[in-house]
Order: structure tokens, then C-alpha cells, then sequence
């Protein structure tokens, strides 16, 4: 290790279970963490500087003031200056440890990219909002064999789980099968505590640690605890036999669809749309065809407008974000009128 | 017939408002039976106000533990005087 690395890591060094070796391996490491959200903020804070090689931080969203109670990593200016959150996630932990390489990527993570966001990193960390992105990073983990760190939390209560491919019980071999959109409580309905999640990501980030140095002392257990009771439990797991996604049956990895359609957790009356054929876009090109819109701005990461009574916001990834629509076909329509339309009109 | 108690952790108790209940029951599958005759319809207009409606078994999307053995692995399903039956749901937030 250089000086400055010795210098800047050397209380994490002077942990007998990390050591010399230990942080060598950290800074060997490349870490995809999905999902900037106040667990990912977490995260990602903890593990750049903790000195993880390289990160890579993939978020589809914005920063907004109700994320400051608990997205560690935002602040005001960061809305002011309308940054999506693995921008301003990426700017931000850069000057906390420029010796991390900090990669930060803007898009929805679903099966059209997920492996390739994953593929070739050392570990996948969960900082995700909703169930339905989970079981399909489940998949990823367990057709690439890279270990994954599940986490989740809302009100007082949250949970994580350690999940080492063909070693120890997946998401689906506790929870087989996932609750349809819309039926669980979102953070938004039900609130989150800003400790419950500084507390969730903290188990993560220390579990990646231990991953990323090949402890021993890995948590085998599915933890839970609830930060306003304080009652921490770890209850016994065990791999399941019959698990489709640990016998090679990649359920939510192989429902593809041409046109994904999908009702934002956290943001009431939401629908994102996405042709996954359209690829990258010009939205600035779009921004000069549209007609009859209001309130349009439109930056280097989004166009937003309004129409038909509708906030629109879209990005060069070829998703939509229609607000204020609970109908998912016209939602469909709308983005074909807007969005589709437009990339294929000349 | 058996006196146990019944904790419902994280989303359950979201679901339910509660954290606990205490029942009898001759085994699993009427403990089961119990909770959701007195739960779901609270639950099932939760589930509707968000607008979408949830068909089939609720139960299928949690984890149950009897005494911390998961209850798929039990052969035995009867139930003894003072068993703990802990409910537990994926926590989707983050």
C-alpha cells in the first residue's frame, strides 16, 4: 500500500480480523451497489471509505427534498441543481476518497441490463426501493454466482440477509414468491426512520467487508430488527432444495418483455414506462418536437414536461416517468405518443 | 387444543397494527386458519386502497417459523402448550 492509503486507512488496518491483507483485498474489489436510495447512500459512504476499489452506483431517480431525512449523501443543492442521484452520489463521494474509483450510472436496473451491470463484480449490494428488482438481482446473483447482501427497510422495521450463491439460502429460498406491485407498504405510505436505515445499511456494509475479505464470520442468518422497539432478532434459514433460482430457473431474469411497464414505489401515482428496443435517446431532439407541452426543461439527464394533465419526465436511457396516472395502458399510451413516436418520427 | 402465542414481525405488523396475538389450536394449519379469519379482512382493504386487489393465499408470501424450525420442514404439525409461531413478510423499502 502507498503512503497515503496506509495513513488513510490505518485504524481499519489495525482491525485483526481486517489487517494488511484484508485491505488489500478491499482495495482489490469492485462493488455494484443498486439502488441509490438512503440504504445505497449508506452503503456507499461506509464502503469508499472503507477503500472498495471500484463502485458502481446505479439509480434511475432524482433527488427531491424528501429524501434529505435519510439519503446520507444529498443535500440542497443537489436538487437545485436537478442532479439524478447517481450523479450526485458519484460527486459527492469522490471528494470523500478520490483514491476509489466511483462509477455512477443513471437507468433502471431490470433484465435487460442487470447482468450486464453485474458481470465481473466481486459482490452486488442491495440499496433498492422495491421488491420486484430484488428477486430479479436474486437471479443475477445466482446465474453469476456473485454474492449478494440483501437489505430492506420502511417504518421502524428492517431486514437483511446474506446470500452466497450454492453456500447459503437465497431470497427465494426464504421467500419464494413475490408479492404482486402495489399490494406491500412503500415508504411513502408507511414512513421510514433515518436510523432504521443508517442502522440496515450499516450490517450490510460490514457484511460486504467481510465478503470482500473472505471471513469466516459471515451471517448465515436472516436478520431483523426493529430500531423503535430496539428487538433484534437472527432467525435460522436453510437453502431450499426446490428454490427455482438456485436450481438454474431465472424466473424474473427471463420474463422479457419488449415494453416494461411498472408503478413506482415511493411516488404516488407513478408509472414508469420503458421500450427496452429503443436503447439511448436524444431527448434533446424530442424537447424540439414537441408541441401543445408546458413547463418544459430539459438537461444533459432528463426532459421533464408537462401534457394531457400529466407530469412527463424522460431519459436518454428510453424510459418515461408519467406522474399523476394510476392506469398502467395509458400510461403505455402516453409514452408511445411522447416518447416513441417522437424517436421514430425524422 | 394448545395455547401458543403469535408474533407478526416487520410488514406483517404493518399490515395488522399489532405485534403479537395468543391462540389455541390443534396445529399449524389451524393456528393458520385462526390468524387469517381475523386478519386478512383488514388486510385485504389495506391491500385495496392502494388500488390493486390480491387474490389467493397471503400466507405465500411469508416466512413462518414454530420455535425457530422453519414449519416447512415439520413433519410433525401438531402444536404443544407454549409454542411460538413467528410470522415474518419481505421487507420492501429501502
Amino acid at each position: 500500500m502507498f503512503n497515503q492509503a496506509r495513513n488513510r486507512y490505518s485504524r481499519q488496518v489495525a482491525f485483526p480480523a481486517i489487517g494488511d491483507v484484508g485491505q488489500g483485498k478491499l482495495c482489490r474489489s469492485r462493488v455494484v451497489i443498486i439502488g441509490c436510495g438512503a440504504l445505497g447512500c449508506n452503503i456507499a459512504n461506509l464502503l469508499v471509505r472503507a477503500g472498495v476499489g471500484k463502485i458502481s452506483i446505479i439509480d434511475r431517480d432524482f433527488v427531491e427534498y424528501h429524501n434529505l431525512q435519510r439519503q446520507a449523501l444529498f443535500d440542497e443543492d443537489d436538487i437545485k441543481r436537478q442532479l439524478p442521484k447517481a450523479v450526485a452520489a458519484r460527486q459527492h463521494l469522490r471528494r470523500i476518497n478520490s483514491l476509489v474509483e466511483v462509477e455512477g450510472i443513471v437507468a433502471d436496473v431490470n433484465f435487460s441490463n442487470a447482468e450486464r451491470f453485474c458481470s465481473g463484480a466481486d459482490l452486488i449490494m442491495d440499496g433498492l426501493d422495491n421488491l420486484e428488482t430484488r428477486y430479479l438481482i436474486n437471479d443475477v446473483s445466482a446465474k453469476l454466482l456473485i454474492p449478494y447482501i440483501y437489505g430492506g427497510a420502511i417504518s421502524s422495521h428492517g431486514m437483511t440477509m446474506t446470500i452466497i450463491p450454492g453456500k447459503s439460502p437465497c431470497l427465494r429460498c426464504v421467500f419464494p414468491d413475490l408479492p404482486p406491485p402495489m399490494t406491500m407498504p412503500t415508504c411513502e405510505t408507511d414512513g421510514v426512520l433515518g436510523t432504521l436505515t443508517a442502522t440496515i445499511s450499516a450490517i450490510q456494509a460490514t457484511e460486504a467487508i467481510k465478503v470482500l475479505i473472505g471471513s469466516g464470520e459471515i451471517n448465515r442468518d436472516l436478520f431483523t430488527l426493529d430500531i423503535w422497539d430496539m428487538t433484534f432478532e437472527r432467525v435460522p434459514v436453510a437453502r431450499n432444495p426446490n428454490c427455482p433460482a438456485c436450481n438454474g430457473r431465472y424466473d424474473f431474469l427471463e420474463k422479457k418483455v419488449d415494453l416494461i411497464k411498472s408503478s413506482l414505489c415511493g411516488q404516488n401515482r407513478a408509472i414508469q414506462v420503458m421500450d427496452t428496443k429503443l436503447g439511448k435517446i436524444d431527448i434533446a431532439k424530442i424537447a424540439k418536437k414537441l408541441k401543445d407541452v408546458h413547463n418544459l426543461i430539459c438537461n444533459e439527464h432528463m426532459l421533464r414536461f408537462e401534457a394531457d394533465g400529466l407530469k412527463i419526465t424522460v431519459f436518454p436511457d428510453g424510459r418515461a416517468i408519467i406522474g399523476n396516472i394510476l392506469d398502467e395502458s395509458l400510461a403505455e399510451k402516453v409514452y408511445v405518443k411522447y416518447v416513441r413516436n417522437n424517436v421514430k418520427s425524422r | 387444543m394448545a395455547a401458543i402465542s403469535v408474533e407478526f414481525k416487520g410488514t406483517w405488523r404493518l399490515f395488522i397494527g399489532t405485534s403479537k396475538c395468543d391462540l389455541d389450536a390443534v396445529d399449524i394449519e389451524d393456528a393458520l386458519k385462526q390468524i387469517m379469519e381475523k386478519y386478512w379482512p383488514g388486510i385485504e382493504k389495506k391491500i385495496k386502497e392502494r388500488g390493486v386487489k390480491l387474490d389467493g393465499d397471503f400466507l405465500k408470501y411469508s416466512y413462518i417459523v414454530l420455535n425457530k424450525t422453519d414449519i416447512k420442514k415439520l413433519k410433525d404439525r401438531t402444536l404443544k402448550e407454549g409454542d411460538s409461531l413467528r410470522l415474518y413478510l419481505s421487507v420492501p423499502g429501502g
